[in-house]
């Protein structure tokens, strides 16, 4: 595998790596079973949809405030 | 309520503050939840049954998504040398969007197994100014136009019958800044310079849909170099003059994954809606 790490950071086009390389790498980098627990959670994406959504449901809203991007993960 | 206004709340629907931290230690959180909880059961259910109005927003970046076009998931992580390491925590995600014109016009009329070509320049460039940024730990700045120094990506033909075109994907990248910001005058306008360069090679496929111009498979992995920081990206602590290996994986989004990319204020396209137009 060490051998073929070359091509992917050189700045020039080499022979095709193996994909188990490349599909290794993918999910090297690719988020994890518990990277993703955020995920099983039914956010909206709106506040408007979200307090609506609690009032129809008597639930109260979790709510969560920052600066930035909301894709900076700052 | 003082400092800080970012952070975690609970509130009643109608906005009363049942619970609040700013925090990024999970039983604290937790605990804060708890807490709230508590209190929401001791309210009457005229309180809990209570909304605020909310008037709907007039813009959202992603009324600019692109119907039937290309959405990406991008993901990208600090890497090591080989992926058997264990992965470097955290993971951070963005988007890239495409109309279905931007990726498909350079797709050939009457393909040929192993015919090769290149991708829309459009797409690489795109990729390299604003999805091919280190954003790993935090908010970072978009590459301007100008600093893109490479920008490559190659198709081969792999299969291709009537109704499917299968594309082995190559490409490489090189984005520098290296002195005043050339970004324009926008949201993202830093107040100083920040120099960075990152440097990446990409390899993938993708699967066309020949008869619905849309493509049903499309990734790319793509390990690469960077130097150099921002205000608000994480690095602060590295040795200034250092560089650092950095992965990204681009994949087709789920169709409940709508939120815009980031950069998609500065997408130099007309088919992005701006707030007020």
């Amino acid at each position: 595998m060490l051998a073929m790490v070359p091509f992917l950071l050189g700045a020039t086009l080499t022979p095709q790596p193996p994909q188990a390389l490349v599909d290794a790498w993918r999910d090297h980098i690719a988020p994890h079973e518990d990277e993703s627990r955020w995920q099983q959670i039914d956010w909206h994406a709106d506040l408007g949809t979200g307090v609506r959504t609690a009032a129809e449901q008597q639930k109260p809203v979790l709510l969560w405030l920052m600066n930035g991007h909301p894709l900076g993960c700052t | 309520m003082g400092g800080t206004l970012q952070g975690t709340y609970v509130l009643t629907a109608s906005g009363r503050c049942l619970g609040r931290i700013n925090s990024g230690n999970p039983e604290a959180v937790a605990n804060m939840l708890s807490q709230a909880l508590l209190e929401w059961r001791d309210l009457p259910a005229k309180e809990r049954e209570a909304a605020a109005s909310i008037p709907a927003a007039t813009h959202r970046w992603e009324q600019s998504r692109p119907q039937r076009g290309l959405i990406l998931q991008r993901f990208a992580r600090d890497i090591g040398k080989q992926p058997s390491e264990p992965p470097r925590g955290p993971v951070n995600r963005d988007s890239v969007w495409f109309t279905q014109r931007e990726v498909t016009d350079w797709i050939p009329d009457n393909p040929t197994s192993g015919q090769k070509g290149t991708v829309a320049p459009l797409v690489a460039r795109r990729l390299a100014q604003f999805a091919l940024v280190d954003n790993v730990r935090g908010q970072t700045l978009p590459f301007a136009a100008a600093e893109i120094q490479r920008a490559a990506l190659y198709y081969e033909v792999r299969a291709v019958n009537d109704e499917r075109l299968e594309f082995a994907l190559r490409g490489a990248t090189h984005a520098e800044a290296s002195g005043p910001w050339l970004g324009g005058d926008n949201y993202w306008k830093p107040k100083r310079e920040w120099p960075r360069w990152l440097s990446t090679s990409l390899i993938g496929h993708a699967v066309f849909d020949r008869r619905e111009r849309r493509f049903t498979e499309f990734e790319l992995v793509s390990l690469g170099t960077r130097f150099g920081r921002t205000q608000f990206n994480g690095r602060a602590r590295e040795e200034p003059q250092s560089q650092h290996r950095i992965g990204f994986v681009l994949q087709l989004a789920p169709p409940e994954f709508r939120v815009a990319p980031t950069f998609i204020n500065v997408y130099d396209t007309d088919w992005v809606r701006h707030p007020g137009k």
